[in-house]
């Protein structure tokens, strides 16, 4: 008995002894980019990272939230993966603040010189960096289909005043004025693009970041409150539950004149043959608020020891931040790097207006990813709530700052 | 040994899975609670203790009010329209005619479908941009509307519809099973007397009918408590917030507001109602057979 249990015993020292370096520096990475444009630009990370020696050990996820689910139950089971798809910001807190995480420091010295201060300061927890960003995209866009523009005889709105007047002249040649799909994510970017046009930057960050009451009971938001209920006289009656991409179809095929979502969109004008900047006018809306609402996607870096997972989620995080990958990446994927030193040589037309708006830090990171969860979910229901209802401005303002407060 | 053994057999015999029972239903009702008194995020945390603020909270969330009303909206609408409908299509195929397994199978096809299935099929039907309300539209009455899933009044009606399409082949399969058990002696004699069918029908054949009645609503229950894939499926909770039931409410902040508190709280407050309904009906049936 005890000399059976021996010899497999050392067979399986034997086994762990030899296969340790055949799998030195795999890097199991758990991400949800599986469609078609994402999958491309994905390639680009895996074959850089590929050439370095280490072997990326593919784990897709269907869906952020599935994807973010598997993670956690991996965590949570003491089997993390080598690296995961995040978000900056609060997502990524949680996870640093249970210890899950390692810092990368080692590779990324310069890093601080290289990123926006607004991506640097939510990639680190303590002042070290736990996982390395990829990607910016842009939420605030306005999208116009320019041969109905063109059609009604109309230039690009700059703020929603002009927008709400030529929604009757838009109206009139029998197109939709405003494409949206009503679920609470996506009407959430035409709020917050309200809420930067009544107050400015400042104002979005006291309703949306601080969620202070006073500015939830304000004359703006009042005056924010009454331009979102003319949105519900913008859209057309299949708005409800509509998802985004068929929504996007509606202004790719020139059925409705402007869009507001974020610039993920892109993949489909380029699917529809529709140039981005040409057939398809963008706009940071409101033009001039010096705001771009945007979300980074990051790879973290779990809380791994084995020396040779650790040296592969260092050569993982390098690689992230190599120019070429970044700006190879962003190509295809319909965003810009983080970094602010890639040339603008090569992106269309938006992509180059976001990467000016970049350098000038004009970035304000999305308030999923700063705010509480659960009072800026209640201001979220709230806010879905008010445009699906017939509530006056008042009553939609007091029921939002009520439902807030609550969650205190 | 041998002869406690031969005593309490079934007793040895199921105990492996009620401890499975005491761990995995019991043991996770408890976890759950627990849960509902810390303030957990992301990961359960049992530092973080808070009492009932939880439940504070959830209480105080608007959107928590409108779910759990429509859970007994729903149900009760649902369980109406189901029962007394299906009622009617057992009643009515009941009838001797012509064809008769070919209209059972048309009504029982639905249940072949799952609720996600069914979910997208109504979405597209009552969609009044590319459904029926535009089919009617072509067929030249264009002052028709049907926008049962765009109003947040109404969509309730959707669900229902979506959900009677769905479970009414069962409640009719079970109705006829019940009716075609009827003694034809209670026919006979009842034509005997020339008294009319509908008369047989709401005076004896349907009292006969309760135990299926019973069998039929408990289904039905479960079906309600369970209706998560339907409307994630049908509205998504929307148009706003009007269509969320507590399922999609706790799933919601489990897994996309990182707020597991809140959500076990919701959970517990699910299971209390589920209990408050149960436990006198409990009550009643083991003092009956007791």
């Amino acid at each position: 008995m005890f000399t059976k249990l021996g010899v497999l015993g050392s067979a399986m020292a034997f086994a762990l002894t030899t296969t340790t370096p055949v799998f030195a520096g795999t890097a199991e990475v758990i991400h949800w980019w599986t469609s078609g444009g994402e999958a491309a630009a994905l390639k680009i990370l895996v074959e850089a990272y590929e050439k370095t020696g280490n072997t990326w050990k593919d784990n897709p996820v269907a869906g952020g939230e599935a994807a973010r689910m598997v993670a956690r139950t991996r965590i949570l089971g003491g089997d993390p993966p080598t690296s995961m798809q995040w978000q900056v910001g609060a997502p990524l807190m949680a996870l640093a603040e249970e210890g899950q995480l390692n810092d990368i420091d080692a590779v990324a010295q310069d890093w601080d010189k290289l990123l926006p201060k607004v991506i640097a300061d939510n990639a680190k927890y303590k002042g070290k960096y736990v996982s390395a960003p990829m990607d910016i995209h842009g939420h605030n866009w306005l999208w116009g289909n320019q041969a109905v523009l063109d059609d009604v005889g109309i230039p690009m709105p700059k703020t929603w005043d002009e927008l709400i007047a030529s929604a009757d002249k838009i109206r009139a040649k029998g197109y939709i004025p405003l494409a949206l799909g009503g679920q609470s994510w996506q009407e959430i970017f035409v709020f917050e693009s309200i809420l930067i046009d009544v107050g400015g930057r400042d104002f979005l960050t006291k309703v949306t970041y601080n969620l202070d009451d006073t500015a939830l009971r304000s004359p703006e938001m009042l005056k924010a409150f009454e331009t979102f209920a003319k949105v519900r006289d913008l859209v057309d009656p299949g708005s409800p539950s509509r998802d985004w991409n068929i929504t996007g179809g509606l202004l790719i095929n020139g059925k409705a004149a402007y869009m507001i979502m974020g610039d993920w969109l892109k993949g489909e004008f380029v699917a529809a043959n529709k140039a981005p900047g040409k057939d398809i006018a963008c706009e940071v809306f409101p033009a001039g608020g010096k705001t771009l609402v945007f979300g980074t996607d990051a790879f973290a870096m779990t809380a791994v020891k084995d020396p040779a997972t650790r040296e592969a989620q260092l050569a993982l995080a390098k690689t992230i931040m190599d120019p070429v990958v970044q700006k190879e990446f962003s190509l295809r994927k319909g965003s810009i790097p983080p970094r602010l030193d890639i040339d603008k040589t090569g992106f269309d037309p938006c992509a180059q207006i976001a990467m000016g708006e970049a350098a000038e830090g004009h970035l304000f990171l999305v308030p999923d990813n700063v705010a509480d969860a659960t009072s800026i979910g209640a201001l979220v229901d709230q806010m879905t709530t008010f445009l699906h209802s017939k509530m006056t401005p008042q009553e939609g303002m007091t029921a939002m700052a009520d439902a807030v407060a609550a969650t205190r | 040994m041998r002869r406690f053994l031969q005593r309490h057999v079934s007793q040895v015999a199921l105990s492996p899975s009620l401890a499975l029972i005491a761990i995995f239903l019991y043991g996770f009702i408890a976890y759950t609670a627990a849960v509902s008194t810390t303030n957990s995020k992301a990961f359960p945390r049992f530092d973080s203790f808070v009492g009932l603020e939880q439940y504070w909270r959830l209480f105080h969330t608007p959107r928590w009010h409108v779910a759990f009303t429509n859970m007994f909206l729903f149900g009760g609408l649902f369980l109406l329209v189901t029962i007394s409908l299906g009622l009617v299509i057992a009643i009515l195929i009941d009838q001797r005619i012509r064809a008769e397994s070919f209209f059972r199978s048309i009504v029982m096809y639905p249940m072949a479908m799952s609720f996600v299935v069914t979910g997208i099929i109504w979405q597209w039907l009552l969609n009044p941009t590319l459904g029926i309300e535009v089919m009617v539209h072509q067929l030249g009455f264009t002052s028709f509307r049907l926008d049962w899933l765009t109003n947040p009044d109404t969509v309730i009606w959707a669900l229902v519809v979506a959900a009677f399409w769905q479970g009414c082949g069962l409640v009719m399969a079970l109705f006829l099973a019940g009716l075609r058990g009827i003694d034809e002696d209670i026919w006979k004699a009842a034509a005997v007397d020339g008294i009319p069918a509908w008369r047989v029908y709401v005076y004896i054949v349907i009292p006969m009918l309760a135990p299926v009645f019973l069998t039929v609503v408990v289904l039905l229950a479960l079906s309600i408590v369970r209706s998560f894939d339907l409307v994630v499926a049908l509205t998504n909770g929307g148009p706003g917030v009007s269509s969320d039931l507590p399922s999609v409410f706790m799933f919601d902040m489990a897994f996309r507001r990182t707020n597991l508190g809140l959500s076990a709280a919701s959970a517990v407050v699910m299971l209390g109602t589920v209990l408050a309904i149960l436990i006198p009906y409990l009550y009643v049936e083991t003092r009956e057979r007791g």
